[in-house]
């Protein structure tokens, strides 16, 4: 079930709420064991026989943390068992197909498996139970009690796509009895932060879907394209998987907030960065700090020197990529943002070498790092969107033959200026004839929100506050209040994604595949 | 305000909107898709609307019905006396499309006679060409973009700001666009070379799909297992268009190709053939290559005495008929 389907918002989420409510009038233990339940259905929903893989890995996650509490002396075998049996079943869902391409790759004999179904969420949910695993070997927490820790896995808000949550956030919340009261300012708050993420989603992800597509699969049949449809479709992907993840995360925090739970931020303007390293500080935040906690610091941070410092951010970003799938393109894509983290490391300590650090305050430096970043980003997005690499390094080339200026005759006939200094070449693949609504209003929209509009959390900023590791947030231009203008703004955005949603197909998440 | 207010009025607003215009919409009855209506007349957005009307209007007041691409959609149809026929031609319909939009009317109506304009270019190719044609179009009229865009463009007529004349006789579904201001320009030889087809396109006589040949065959086949008769017309071409176009060789090629979906039975006449070269090669019965407003009231006629004609011999046939099952009794 999606957050943007007509049965979630008409069905499952209003009666899961009602549930939750009459529940908790009776008490807060009845309340939390009818969130997981309804969790577990929301689950069961898409595949019921895969609801056996998260209560089996619930069951083992939550057995391994009370052993490795109870039994101090053998707790890093059991840690290490606990933690091979995460990735053991993470890799046998995720990669095992891929595993064997490879090897099929390299030999003559034909090693051949059916194509095994991803669990959704399984690497979400994994990440969050290694993450507590971790830490309870680590002395740092207790483990909780089973209603708590199922709650925390399941809770569906997260389930299967995120934020990645940690139990630190999230289990003291599902473990109080104050938390979770019927509150009109978690409704209000809760609706608009989900219609928000419904407009993103629906209205300006799925909407730029249809060119972005366009492009990568005319790329991959070997149709040629012009450059400047490799541009368009690029930067496509780039504000689709953006509004797309962003939505969710919005989504995700707005329906938890209707619950009276608090999620993580998971976005914060990550293309308004002025630097890779900044970016990595707004984008998939969850991902970057588990990241960051439960990998780069282990491998030894920043604490044995400049060279294993940057051999530690490699590693993590690489492993990184590997996460979000099994494929070549999303270990280029990882190596890629490793090594630009690298250089923008370096470049900082040159800078603080120089004494030249109040050089990022000027305006120009910063204007020069926010194009700089988005272009890597976006190309970068193409490694992680093509169907593999020879299709991205086919779409960069183009997008590099930017002195041949061969534009679409529609092009120039609706802008009859542009035929001076290009030339005019009929509409090969027709991206700007049939996209053209896309061209000339999706992606100027979604540029004006990505680069000028507050975002969520600063949209909302006097009435919400996610969790998140970022150290202050100014508030936006455009902030909520309890008044007509959001009343309207919201009640747009839900009936208009509403309406997008019975008219057009819906196109699943992009980080369900993840 | 309040957040339980403002909760409250997000969720009323959510909801009584959208409540509030199918309500309208149920009311207004634009297709007469809800509750039976006597006139519907079309505002805009032909195709989507003439899909509709087949759902419940057509069947319900007419039994006969004239089918073609946009060269029929501004034939009169109120001189045909004998028949009520529903004009259900829509610009730029190939044989998918008009089978579509009569199998939807043919579902509910008992209808007689079934009129049918051929031109190469319900021939040209098959599939549904817009996704007007669809059964969402009907939740569309409701609550849709469908809805909304005519609402608009009932208040921009209301305003004066829209021209609305080509729907004045919409409610038999004639369409006649030749009354929009663009279109009043007059044919003339100049305008030739515009009335060329591609050249990627090839002559008229390549461009016959035979999958749209099998579908206008299926769609006849259907209407007589109805017992519908069928009548059928080839498109009167300007003359000087014509011979520039097909000349008699090209011509007859494309009719070898599509005459077959046809069978004794039918009524089938060629307003190319030289009995009716009075009419072709008057140039007043023309604009931009469809027929004029003055040549489609001509020809409105010209296909009502047809009509007439046919059916006085069929039901002088059919009382032949009746009388010698009367005598074999």
């Amino acid at each position: 079930m999606l957050f943007s389907s007509i049965e979630f918002i008409a069905g499952f989420l209003p009666i899961a709420l009602l549930l939750y409510y009459l529940a908790r009038r009776r008490n807060f233990t009845l309340a939390m064991a009818v969130l997981t339940l309804t969790s577990l259905f929301y689950y069961a929903w898409w595949n019921p026989p895969y609801l056996l893989v998260i209560v089996l890995s619930m069951a083992a996650n939550f057995g391994a943390s009370h052993a490795i509490y109870k039994w101090p002396k053998g707790k890093r075998p059991l840690f290490l068992l606990g933690l091979l049996a995460n990735l053991g079943a993470l890799f046998f869902f995720k990669y095992t197909n891929f595993f064997f391409d490879q090897i099929n790759l390299f030999q003559t004999h034909d090693w051949h498996i059916d194509k095994i179904i991803l669990p959704l969420g399984i690497s979400f949910f994994t990440f969050q139970q290694i993450a507590y695993l971790f830490d309870i070997y680590q002395g740092k927490i207790r483990p909780g009690k089973l209603l708590t820790y199922t709650t925390f896995v399941t809770f569906f808000p997260q389930l299967i796509a995120g934020p990645i949550v940690h139990h630190s956030q999230m289990m003291p919340q599902f473990d109080k009895d104050q938390s979770g009261q019927f509150n009109w300012q978690n409704l209000s708050v809760g609706i608009t932060l989900f219609a928000l993420g419904l407009f993103k989603k629906v209205i300006i992800a799925d909407n730029l879907a249809p060119m972005a597509q366009l492009v990568f699969d005319n790329t991959h049949q070997g149709h040629p394209i012009l450059p400047i449809d490799a541009w368009a479709g690029t930067l496509a992907y780039t504000f689709q998987i953006y509004f797309d993840f962003s939505g969710y995360s919005d989504m995700a925090i707005g329906a938890a907030r209707m619950f009276g739970i608090i999620l993580p931020l998971n976005f914060y303007s990550p293309y308004k960065s002025a630097s890779i390293i900044d970016f990595w500080r707004h984008w998939h935040i969850t991902l970057s700090s588990f990241l960051r906690d439960y990998l780069y610091i282990p491998l030894g941070g920043n604490r044995s020197g400049r060279f294993n410092r940057y051999r530690n951010l490699l590693i993590t970003m690489v492993l990184g990529g590997i996460w979000h799938g099994a494929g070549w393109g999303f270990v280029i894509w990882g190596t890629l943002h490793g090594l630009c983290l690298i250089i923008n490391h370096a470049w900082r300590n040159l800078l603080k070498l120089c004494n030249l650090q109040t050089l990022q305050y000027h305006w120009w430096y910063r204007f020069t790092g926010i194009c700089l970043t988005f272009l890597f980003v976006m190309i970068c997005w193409i490694f992680f969107r093509a169907q593999n690499a020879s299709d991205a390094w086919q779409i960069i080339l183009t997008m590099s033959n930017i002195t041949h200026m061969d534009l679409p005759s529609q092009l120039v006939k609706d802008w009859p200026f542009l035929a001076h200094w290009s030339n005019t070449v009929p509409n090969a693949l027709g991206a700007y004839h049939t996209h053209k609504r896309i061209l000339r209003v999706w992606l100027p929209v979604a540029m004006f929100i990505a680069f000028i509009m507050p975002n969520s959390e600063q949209f909302m900023s006097t009435k919400h506050h996610s969790h998140s590791p970022l150290p202050q947030k100014k508030q936006g231009w455009l902030v909520f209040n309890y008044d007509w203008v959001c009343i309207l703004l919201t009640v747009f955005s839900l009936l208009f994604a509403i309406y997008n949603m019975m008219t057009n197909s819906i196109s699943e998440f992009l980080y369900y595949d993840f | 305000m309040t957040s339980k207010k403002y909760f409250l009025w997000v969720l009323g607003l959510a909801i009584g909107l959208p409540l509030a215009w199918v309500t309208y919409n149920l009311c207004i009855n634009d297709f007469g898709l809800w509750y039976s209506k006597d006139n519907c007349y079309i505002n805009k957005y032909e195709r989507a609307s003439k899909y509709l009307l087949t759902k419940r209007y057509i069947p319900e007041n007419f039994n006969g019905l004239l089918i073609g691409p946009s060269y029929s959609d501004n034939i009169y149809t109120q001189p045909i006396k004998d028949f009520k026929v529903y004009n259900l031609s829509i610009g730029g319909g190939n044989a998918t499309e008009l089978k579509l939009l009569v199998e939807s009317a043919m579902n509910t109506g008992k209808f007689k006679i079934l009129i049918v304009c051929m031109s190469p270019f319900i021939t040209k190719d098959h599939g549904i060409k817009s996704n007007q044609l669809t059964q969402t179009t009907y939740i569309d009229t409701l609550c849709g973009e469908l809805s909304f865009k005519i609402f608009c463009s009932k208040i921009a007529i209301q305003l004066n700001s829209e021209s609305h004349a080509e729907f004045n006789n919409s409610q038999w579904g004639t369409t006649n666009f030749q009354l929009k201001a663009w279109k009043k320009t007059k044919f003339a030889s100049e305008n030739l070379p515009y009335l060329d087809l591609p050249s990627e396109y090839g002559s008229h006589t390549d461009f016959v799909d035979t999958r749209a040949v099998d579908q206008l065959k299926e769609l006849f086949e259907l209407a007589r297992a109805k017992n519908i008769n069928i009548i059928a017309y080839y498109y009167p071409i300007y003359k000087g268009l014509f011979n520039k176009q097909y000349g008699s060789q090209g011509w007859k090629d494309y009719k070898n190709q599509v005459h077959h979906v046809f069978t004794e039975k039918d009524l089938v006449f060629d307003m190319n053939a030289s009995e009716y070269r009075e009419f072709t090669r008057n140039i007043d019965n023309y604009s931009d290559g469809h027929l004029s407003e003055s040549g489609a009231h001509v020809f409105s006629k010209l296909l009502a005495s047809k009509v007439q004609q046919w059916r006085k011999q069929h039901l002088h046939f059919q009382d032949l008929a009746n009388s010698t099952i009367d005598k074999s009794h």
